[in-house]
């Protein structure tokens, strides 16, 4: 598995948590989440790990298979209004995380197969 | 009531005319075309300070180079919209500055990123972390741009793409490009479309015929004039016209208004008012009657030119070529009828006593005596076009020959020579009537004007205003970028900025007018107020934000120089004083000092703001002949 991705593990909720919750607000990363364990999810990730870039920069993708391990972490988060709608509806495939650890993209399974300039913008808004 | 009341009284009217003729600072002129700025301004001035022009309606010093700058992309922007179905996709016409900044930016910004990110990696604290993050923000903000202009057009966003996954093919997981080595690609790529589409932008215009003129023109209240842009007009530059600064020189006409003003102080002092008014009336007469004689004058010459048409014509006269000439011949007669019975006015004695009542109803005649002027300027023109029609083998004998040269040249000289003796009649009406906003050029005006393809028109151009020839204090520059598209289409205006001239910059300036001196005690004046010519040198400094303070109330200070006669012998004394005078110099007032006669004094001065016997004074004066003043 490539440096920059971070799985969390399904199988262990506690564990999956304390890990995700360790990146958001431990680290100073751009975190892109995606969302699933299916094959836009896996295709994601694969792309999303090239435009994470190399060990020195402040970008970082997170698998997270399950999650619903993690729905009331996600909730916890900041959101705006529209950007809330999309990650409550049943569509999402991934959200990006700011410096802020503020959620500031969603990435909907409608935009499947997802390609580099939306991956490239995903991770620009966390750091606009 | 007393007569140096009724003075007092013309005082007050005076200033309340002249606030009432202050000029009014000219209108803001919109952007012509809705888009972007094409054309931006920076005023270099004598004393070498540079200002960005940022209104559109901005000042300027007088003796100032005006630098043009035209952005080229702005222009495209504005070109993509008269070429008509464009192969660019306009998410990208409208982003083309964008995009052009992206490329320009792009190496600055990726080594701030890259050297900040070594910094963090280096020391890892929290500054070095929030520097990493501002340096992200530019690089973000700009990918995001490009991105949103890919959502808007599919052919951008299919090469975009195709320009990441050849970026990121191959590359192996272990070892993904950089995000500072993926922002430069993106930013490269931004400029690499903005450069495409300028190219394809320009060969359209070309196919499109499309050219670009940049016009550069002076409104004086003579009239509009093209100035010197050597990169674009072939404009012949005029000799060099400084308005000098530092000159305290007076001229023919400021010595004349001392004569004047002379005439005027003694008649106050002998008899008030009423002496003022007889002697503004006489005047009056005058030089109405001058203006009268000269357009009787006219019509005779243009009525001799239908005889004589006429009687060369015989029994096939162009009847409708003479019934124009005929009732052209009877405007012009009934303007210097009308010219004649306000000279009978000014014949009469004063139908009234009342000074300001006087003076405004001086005013108002000569708002008339201007009315009619134009009327014979348009009348003149319509002359000339007439002639033009007449069959040439009936334009021979006398003024007829050669075409009617000679009495074409006798027309042209009728509306400068009224204009003259109006001039004499109100120097300081013309004030009241400032170099109006250009508003539509014909296209003559743009002869001299280069024509450029899109590609070719100059980044920046230079105006130096020392030639564009004689010019004063509220004279207006006309910069206008207009492109046509095709031989036959109408010229079509993009953008322009108008710059009023002002003297912005510390100098000086000679005023002359009228002084009420108070002797402050005894002395051999019967009243409290010797009326007495005087003259003040008043250090000023122009705004390049206020019209309002440039023509009406800017503050000037200096010396005074007053000929009163405190002891009533008839041999003025000099009077030396300090002075402030604001009111575009309607009012000033300070201390002064009698030499000869040991004696301190109050005063206040007036410049009235009728011209009639020039009685008015004046600023130092830009003559419009294109003459220096006199060193």
């Amino acid at each position: 598995m490539p440096f920059n991705i971070t799985v969390l593990p399904s199988g262990n909720a506690a564990k999956a948590q304390e890990t995700f919750l360790h990146l958001i607000h431990d680290k100073p990363f751009v975190l892109l989440v995606v969302m699933g364990d299916d094959e836009d999810a896996e295709q994601l990730k694969a792309r999303a790990a090239l435009v994470a870039g190399g060990p020195q920069d402040l970008r970082r993708v997170v698998w997270m298979k399950n999650p619903d391990n993690h729905r009331q972490q996600i909730a916890a988060l900041e959101v705006g209004p529209e950007l809330a709608r999309k990650l409550n509806g049943p569509n999402v495939l991934a959200f990006t995380t700011s410096h802020d650890d503020a959620i500031c993209d969603v990435i909907e399974r409608s935009e499947a197969p997802v390609k580099f300039g939306r991956i490239i913008d995903s991770f620009a808004a966390g750091e606009e | 009531m007393a007569p140096l009341l009724r003075m007092r009284h013309i005082a007050l009217a005076g200033v309340v005319t002249a606030i009432a003729c202050a000029k009014s600072a000219p209108v803001a002129t919109p952007v012509p075309a809705a888009g972007p700025v094409i054309l931006t301004l920076q005023e270099l001035d004598q004393d070498h300070g540079k200002n960005v022009l940022s209104d559109r309606s901005g000042i300027a010093d007088i003796n100032s180079t005006l630098e043009i700058r035209i952005d080229s992309t702005a222009l495209r922007q504005q070109v993509s919209s008269l070429v008509g179905p464009s192969t660019i996709s306009p998410a990208v016409i409208a982003r083309l500055a964008a995009l052009q900044a992206m490329a320009v930016a792009r190496l600055d910004l990726v080594r701030a990123y890259t050297e900040s990110v070594e910094r963090y990696a280096a020391d890892s604290n929290a500054a070095t972390l929030q520097a990493v993050q501002d340096a992200l923000k530019p690089l973000a903000k700009n990918a995001r741009s490009l991105y949103a202009a890919t959502k808007e057009d599919k052919a951008l966003s299919d090469r975009f793409e195709a320009m990441l996954e050849s970026f990121f093919s191959g590359a192996p997981a272990a070892t993904p490009p950089s995000v500072a080595q993926q922002y430069d690609a993106v930013l490269a790529f931004a400029g690499q479309e903005a450069t495409a589409a300028r190219q394809a932008l320009d060969v359209e215009a070309q196919k499109a015929g499309v050219r670009i003129q940049v016009g550069t023109w002076l409104s004086t209240t003579q009239g509009v004039r093209p100035v010197a842009a050597p990169s674009l007009n072939s404009t012949e530059p005029s000799s060099p016209f400084v308005v000098d600064r530092w000159s305290v020189i007076m001229d023919d006409a400021q010595r004349k208004q001392v004569e004047a003003n002379a005439q005027v102080a003694r008649a106050i002092n002998s008899d008030g008012a009423a002496g003022v008014v007889k002697l503004l009336t006489a005047a009056a007469k005058a030089s109405l009657e001058r203006i009268s004689g000269e357009l009787r004058e006219c019509a005779k010459t243009v009525n001799d030119a239908v005889v004589g048409i006429t009687t060369n014509a015989g029994g096939n006269p162009p009847t409708q070529a003479l019934n124009q000439l005929k009732t052209q011949v009877k405007t012009l007669e009934k303007v210097g009828t009308d010219l004649a019975a306000l000279a009978d006015k000014y014949r009469q004695p004063a139908t009234t006593t009342d000074a300001a009542a006087f003076l405004q109803a001086t005013n108002a005649d000569l708002g008339t005596i201007k009315a009619g002027i134009e009327t014979v300027d348009g009348t003149v023109k319509q002359i000339q076009a007439t002639l033009a029609g007449v069959r040439t083998d009936l334009l021979h004998g006398g003024d007829l020959d050669n075409n009617a040269s000679g009495l074409k040249t006798k027309l042209k000289g009728c509306v400068p020579s009224i204009s003259e003796a109006y001039d004499g009649l109100s120097a300081q009406f013309r004030e009241a009537f400032p170099s109006a906003r250009i508003v539509a050029l014909a296209d003559s005006a743009w002869r001299e004007v280069l024509s450029f393809d899109v590609g070719s028109v100059p980044a920046t151009a230079t105006v130096p205003l020392i030639t564009a020839g004689p010019r004063r204090a509220g004279d207006l520059v006309l910069i206008r970028l207009a492109a046509v598209r095709g031989a036959d289409d109408k010229r079509q205006v993009l953008d322009e900025q108008q710059v009023t001239l002002q003297r912005v910059l510390p100098h000086l300036e000679l005023a002359v007018g009228l002084v009420f001196a108070d002797p402050l005690g005894s002395s051999e004046v019967s009243h409290r107020f010797q009326a007495a010519p005087a003259y003040s040198v008043l250090y000023r400094r122009g705004s390049r934000r206020s019209m309002a303070r440039n023509s009406f109330w800017n503050l000037g200070l200096g010396l005074n120089v007053a000929a009163v006669d405190f002891d009533k012998d008839d041999v003025p004394e000099l009077g030396l004083g300090l002075t402030a005078s604001t009111f575009s110099d309607m009012l000033n007032a300070g201390v002064g000092y009698n030499v000869f006669i040991d004696r301190a004094y109050w005063f206040f001065g007036v410049r009235l703001p009728v011209g009639i016997l020039s009685l008015a004074g004046s600023r130092t004066p830009v003559d419009d002949s294109g003459t220096q003043p006199s060193q």
